[in-house]
């Protein structure tokens, strides 16, 4: 085995170019992955906060109606609170203050509420510490703008407002569905009795109303349009900023289709060397190597190369998703995000997950195309060089696609999850062999029908314009007539040159690849498709 | 056998020699020679690798890929290889049919030198010059056997040339 590694090490060192196109291949496949995905995530918990809304979780929102803003009292939060279907009313008022924080003054909103009452209703939810109340004087802020601001529990914030201060410590972070503020100003929550023994006066408020289960929202409030018109309540549906972003979408639609590119990408690039390299197998055998050295020789150089093109990967992929980010920053489409300064998002499941997708790719396309060739008897090989041109095949089809799945079962968070709109799930389908076969069945219809729309749409002209049977070379058209065994007539019965019928590779990539590949392939070996290289006949 | 042991008796006790030499591209000519030895489990001191690419010549050349060396110098590399595992059987396909006449001339007598070593040596060609290095000749037409000469053991050193008049009569390659 160490003289394996030691021969591994100097094909890989003695072959720079060779080796730098496949790490390279890895590190753009890898680069990608990590780029869209960190890019995907930081949108996303940049959304996060904006998507759940200071208002998520009412039913109605109920503000005081006229031109001249008319103070709310805990009197009227009373009676919408005694009307029939009301879950919770809960007054919150709020004033704009300015926060003092390391001595800078930056504009915040100070919000005075019933953080229990609050919380009881599902308005918001505690994520640390404590809620303030009566008997815990103290504020409450979004444990993700805590995080931002360095904020810990127990530090202290001073809010001014007209003049007035009022210095309190931070008790409890709040959740992503609380109180806050959408972007720019800082959101502390506190109670409205310490608001009111601070003296400061709020600017605007509001009473949250949440219903009972069941109750038609709109149907209650047609009900008592009529009491809260008396009351001077105007109703507004809560904002919660669910408006998506379509780059947020597009992020989400490409990093699930970004392992299968990847996947392809490499299995491609690799495809195309070993089947250059399949002369060099053969020399291999004759030099004496068992087929266990020669598998192991191509995992150890799958491996070497992967691990290479991961890191470089990750290096790119790391600026890649930096610049990704800037750019999205600047975009009008998401200016409700509060995109800068911009922290990555690069969670530890990505980056193992990339590495290991690229270490795992790399290893399963090299080492796969010599598992095919090393299962021949020696002296049975094949024709030399070979007649068919480098194709993906429905390996790389396979892969891409398990590249998807694992790629969206890990998309929600960093968990494993059966989301219930997919067909199958893959982890799923690794603990469970009957769900596993069924996935199998099901890519290979999918295989199978690829593979039939392409042939049908290239049926009648082959490659380059070409009469499908006057292609020769291309994988998927048959062999030229030229090229296919004659019985002898010097040894009726036996056929000369190729051994065995080969078996017609499967050709489901897109046209244009396998086009690609078959010119490049003919070109780098000068192949002509008209004699097989047959005198293996030790 | 199984055909790991198969491979094993091949690598031990087959030497191969082509007409395209077969070297692996990625590994210097001393790697190439030394490589039937790794994979067979042993460590070949550079001396031995040095003296088998000594023996044809070529111990100047170690160091160079097969892309850097002519036709005949990567021939002469391959005969090392087939040669450095001391092997019972050397098979030959061709082996001077892309040299030109010196270093056919070359090879030819390393390999004549091996069978009067003990070495098996069985050849494929179609030269008769080549042929003329045998002691013996089965010709094949159309994949039947048509012809067998046998050359009686000469002294050494025995020219080709002689060999030829011997079996051809002399006149075709005077």
């Amino acid at each position: 085995m160490n003289n394996i590694w030691r021969i591994a090490l100097g094909g890989i060192v003695s072959k720079p170019g060779r080796t730098s196109i496949l790490a390279l291949a890895v590190a753009l496949g890898i680069a990608l992955m990590i780029s869209i995905r960190t890019a995907y995530m930081t949108v996303r918990d940049a959304q996060a906060p904006i998507h759940a809304g200071t208002e998520a979780g009412a039913d109605w929102i109920l503000e005081p109606s006229g031109g001249e803003p008319v103070p709310l009292t805990e009197e009227t939060a009373s009676a919408v609170q005694a009307l029939p279907g009301v879950r919770s009313a809960i007054l919150r008022e709020s004033a704009f203050v300015k926060v003092n924080l390391d001595g800078t003054w930056q504009p915040g909103i100070l919000f005075g509420t019933d953080p229990e009452r609050e919380q009881q209703a599902g308005l918001l939810q505690l994520k640390a510490g404590m809620l303030p109340g009566n008997d815990v004087p103290g504020v409450a802020i979004r444990h993700q703008l805590a995080r931002r601001l360095g904020l810990e529990l127990g530090d202290k914030i001073t809010v001014t407002r007209q003049g007035t201060s009022i210095t309190l410590p931070v008790v409890g972070f709040l959740g992503p569905e609380g109180i806050g503020s959408a972007s720019g100003s800082i959101g502390v929550t506190t109670t409205r009795s310490v608001m009111e023994k601070a003296g400061l006066s709020p600017s605007s408020g509001k009473i949250l109303v949440k219903l009972e289960n069941g109750i038609n929202r709109e149907q209650w409030l047609n009900e008592h349009r009529g009491f809260l018109r008396t009351a001077g309540l105007e109703p507004r549906v809560p904002v919660t900023y669910s408006h998506q972003s379509p780059v947020f979408t597009v992020l989400l639609i490409a990093s699930f289709l970004g392992p299968a590119f990847s996947t392809i990408l490499i299995q491609g690039s690799f495809a195309i060397v070993m089947r250059q390299r399949e002369q060099e197998w053969q020399l291999w055998r004759i030099v004496g190597a068992t087929r266990r050295q020669l598998r192991n020789l191509m995992l150890l150089e799958g491996v070497f190369i992967g691990v290479i093109g991961g890191l470089a990967g990750f290096a790119i992929g790391l600026v890649m998703a930096r610049m990704i980010v800037r750019y999205l920053a600047s975009l009008e489409l998401l200016k409700y995000s509060p995109m800068e300064p911009v922290p990555l998002a690069i969670h530890p499941v990505t980056i193992l997950f990339s590495l290991l997708f690229g270490v795992l790719v790399a290893v399963a396309a090299s080492v796969r195309p010599i598992l095919n060739e090393i299962r021949k008897p020696f002296g049975r090989t094949g024709v030399w060089p070979s007649s068919a041109p480098p194709s993906g095949g429905r390996f790389g089809l396979w892969l891409g696609g398990s590249a998807c799945l694992a790629a969206l079962s890990f998309l929600s968070g960093n968990r494993s999850i059966c989301w219930p709109d997919l067909p199958v799930c893959y982890p799923c389908c690794l603990r469970f062999p009957a769900s596993s076969m069924r996935f199998h069945a099901r890519f290979r219809n999918l295989a199978v029908l690829a593979e039939r729309s392409f042939h049908s749409a290239s049926s009648g002209s082959g490659s380059m314009g070409l009469p499908r049977r006057e292609a020769p070379g291309c994988c998927c058209s048959p062999l030229p007539s030229s090229s296919v065994s004659r019985p002898s007539t010097a040894h009726p019965g036996r056929t000369p040159g190729r051994r065995s019928p080969r078996k017609k590779p499967m050709c489901i990539f897109p046209a244009i690849w396998t086009r690609a590949s078959c010119t490049g392939w003919r070109k780098s070996t000068g192949w002509k498709g008209s004699r097989p290289f047959s005198t293996w006949s030790l | 056998m199984s055909g790991e042991e198969l491979t094993v008796f091949r690598r031990r006790h087959i030497g191969y020699i082509f007409q395209s030499y077969n070297l692996i591209p990625g590994l210097t000519a001393a790697q190439n020679v030394a490589l039937p030895a790794c994979l067979d489990g042993r460590k070949p001191s550079k001396a031995a690798v040095l003296e088998a690419l000594e023996k044809v010549g070529l111990r100047h050349r170690a160091g160079h890929k097969p892309e850097q060396l002519s036709g005949g110098e990567q021939q002469r590399v391959a005969f090392a290889r087939a040669l450095f595992n001391r092997p019972s059987v050397i098979l030959g396909d061709e082996p001077t049919a892309s040299l030109d006449a010196a270093n056919a001339s070359e090879v030819l007598a390393i390999l004549r030198r091996e069978a009067d070593a003990g070495t098996t040596v069985i050849m494929i060609t179609h030269d008769h010059k080549a042929a003329a290095y045998a002691d013996r000749i089965i010709e094949l037409r159309d994949g039947r056997l048509s012809d067998e000469w046998a050359i009686p053991a000469q002294p050494k050193p025995f020219h080709a040339r002689m060999r030829l008049q011997m079996l051809f009569g002399g006149e075709a390659y005077e």
